[in-house]
């Protein structure tokens, strides 16, 4: 471009190189094409070409591969947002991707299947990295369009099973090139601010393409790496997204998320009974264990007292014999006694001595014991065991 | 045991008896007293026999093995 009467400035390779750069930077492309020659260097980043259905035109690309958020390869109808620039070393102009899109069921599909295929084998979807959802969360967010028909049905179900849970909307768009994006930061956002029980991602049915964000890697990476479990809910029963895949939980619709998260009243009321019957069951057993011990226990002590009782009586018994047998030898020992000096009475008195011939004379009362006491004309008396003889000394 | 202590007093019986037997250990005791006293002390033993026998009846009367048996 030349204008009249002004002479362009003289620059050296490189400075019109920049200079056109800066010239290039307020223009933003958006083309599309057919992806081809697609490479990935040192896994960062991604070279391809777009080119027409002819093939008669091709323009070069340049993306940061974390970035492109579905997987390319060639073949694929995408169209690219980006800025264009030109490399200084190869000459070569370069539009550098900023968003990028998939075009027609077939990139659609065939990007879920790689991204599928990626995922899975680095393990996003394995089973024992699944965690539970609380039976009874308390706090939940939510990430979906407060206009979205899928987000009215969660809400209204939810109040209708149990009321009561706060919930934390995050706001975002659920389709369309800033979904991706309002997506990823919401669940950060989230898990940053608050301590959330539950983080459910909800969107109603729509096609292959108004689902793409749930099909995103970027957006799969953000459920993994949630603090909170993830609980999806998007589309229709069919849609199964590559968000499903990732969650802790899939539900089939936005309605059965909310019939997943929360127990229904019923629910609530037959937990109740069931935890009050095995309470009554536990205390019950506990009784009867209890019951079995103080049983155990009764008969313990009836069985040592009874044996004490025994011993006791064995020895009152034993006692008693002792006591007998030493009154009888008591009692024996007085008799002896009593006949021993009953019979020395009789022995020594006088009755037996005079009948046995003997006799005692006596004289005025005074027993006269030798001959040369008697005097003549003395009167005495001779007493023998039958009677008496009176007579005088001559 | 106090109502037959009350009715027969085994101890001072046989006291009573033990002082018969010493009073014929006097070689001067009176004729006729000790006539009495032996007649006294004759019927004395006839007591206390008697009175050694009932208790003994009555001890044989106890069967220890019931006591052992009791429960």
């Amino acid at each position: 471009m030349e204008l009249a009467g002004i002479e362009p400035p003289l620059y050296s390779v490189q400075q019109a190189i920049d200079h056109c750069n800066d010239l290039l930077t307020v223009v933003e492309l958006k083309v599309e094409g057919e992806v081809s020659g697609f490479s990935i260097s040192r896994g960062t980043f991604a070279y391809f070409s777009l080119k027409d259905p002819s093939g008669e035109a091709l323009l070069n690309c340049f993306a940061i591969v974390h970035a492109l958020g579905s997987p390319l390869e060639d073949g694929m109808k995408v169209i690219i947002t980006g800025k264009v620039k030109i490399h200084a070393k190869s000459g070569k102009l370069s539009l550098n991707v900023r968003i990028l899109e998939l075009q027609g069921e077939g990139s659609l599909k065939r990007a879920f299947e790689l991204l599928k295929k990626k995922l899975e084998t680095e393990g996003l979807f394995a089973q024992d990295r699944k965690r539970l959802l609380p039976r009874f969360p308390a706090r939940v967010g939510i990430i979906s369009s407060a206009d979205a028909a899928g987000y009215g049905d969660f809400r209204r179900i939810a109040r209708d099973r149990l009321p009561g849970i706060q919930f934390v909307l995050a706001n975002v768009a659920v389709q369309g090139i800033q979904a991706e994006g309002e997506i990823v930061h919401a669940f950060d956002y989230l898990n940053s601010h608050y301590e959330l029980d539950v983080i459910v991602l909800i969107r109603g049915g729509g096609s292959m393409e108004d689902l793409q964000a749930f099909n995103s890697e970027l957006v799969a990476r953000a459920i993994v790496r949630s603090k909170a479990p993830v609980l999806v809910g998007v589309g229709h029963e069919r849609d199964i997204t590559i968000a499903d895949y990732c969650a802790d939980v899939r539900a089939a619709t936005p309605s059965n998320a909310a019939e997943l998260l929360l127990p229904s009243k019923d629910d609530v009321i037959n937990l109740v009974a069931q935890l009050t019957t095995i309470g009554q069951r536990m205390v019950e057993r506990h009784i009867e264990r209890q019951r079995g011990t103080v049983e155990r226990l009764v008969q313990f002590s009836n069985q040592v007292l009874t044996n004490a009782i025994a011993r006791s009586q064995q020895r009152t018994a034993v006692a008693m014999q002792l006591v007998h047998n030493q009154l009888v030898q008591q009692l024996q020992r007085v008799r002896e006694r009593v006949e021993r000096t009953a019979g020395t009475i009789d022995a020594v008195a006088p009755v037996k001595t005079l009948a046995r011939g003997y006799s005692i004379t006596t004289s005025g009362g005074v027993v006269v014991r030798s001959s040369t006491q008697a005097k003549a004309g003395m009167p005495l008396t001779t007493r023998l065991h039958d009677g008496t003889i009176e007579s005088t000394v001559n | 045991m106090s109502d037959k202590k009350s009715s027969f007093d085994l101890s001072a019986s046989i006291a009573e008896l033990e002082v018969l037997e010493r009073y014929f250990q006097n070689p001067d005791m009176n004729l006729e007293e000790a006539i009495v006293k032996h007649k006294e002390a004759l019927e004395l033993s006839k007591k206390i026999i008697a009175y050694l026998n009932t208790v003994e009846s009555t001890l044989k009367q106890i069967n220890v093995n019931e006591l052992k048996n009791q429960e």
